[in-house]
């Protein structure tokens, strides 16, 4: 999980990264542990703060377009990885606030489609904005 | 958010402040909590797979 990774650099830039996925509590922790990762990882079963932060609910291209499954291919080849089953609504897409603290979004993304989704490098790019 | 629209994700991160969701550890976390001192960057997941 490239985040994961990136995770120093983000406590460096003086930045919290919360993960948030659908589901209960005990996919989240199922999710740290196959994963091997550190971060917080937040349940939201009914998705209610994805429908706040304004992500997508995916149509049939937005899943399965030949633009989607060449992308995610690719990634899956890049990183060794295969998906496996997914946990909640397979409609919802996600995305990422950068919420300064009085409140503002400083950047977002939103992702489109399965396959748009911001890199590590873009996130912490907006981090580095929002706390200059 | 009807399928196929356009995200459309807020100015203002005031309607996520007050959401409560449990962490892995099913202790609650309050949203606004995560920003009120420092910047932060929260990532919503399509899936855990």
């Amino acid at each position: 999980m490239q985040l994961h990774r990136a995770r120093g650099e983000f406590e460096n830039a003086g930045a919290t990264l919360t993960l948030i996925g659908q589901a209960t509590p005990r996919h989240a922790a199922q999710f740290r542990r196959r994963q091997g990762i550190q971060l917080p990882v937040l349940a939201d079963e009914e998705r209610v703060s994805y429908e706040a932060a304004g992500a997508k609910v995916a149509g049939i291209t937005d899943l399965f377009g030949p633009k989607v499954i060449a992308k995610g291919a690719v990634t899956g080849v890049r990183n060794k990885s295969i998906q496996t089953r997914t946990i909640g609504n397979t409609a919802q897409l996600g995305g990422v606030l950068v919420v300064r603290p009085d409140g503002t979004v400083a950047w977002s993304h939103m992702s489109t489609d399965a396959g748009d989704n911001a890199s590590p490098e873009e996130i912490l790019e907006a981090i580095n904005a929002a706390v200059a | 958010m009807p399928a196929g629209r356009k995200p459309i994700p807020p100015k203002r991160a005031d309607g996520l402040a007050d959401v409560v969701l449990p962490d892995h550890e099913c202790h609650d976390v309050r949203l606004g909590d995560l920003w009120s001192e420092r910047p932060a960057a929260l990532v919503w997941l399509r899936h855990y797979g």
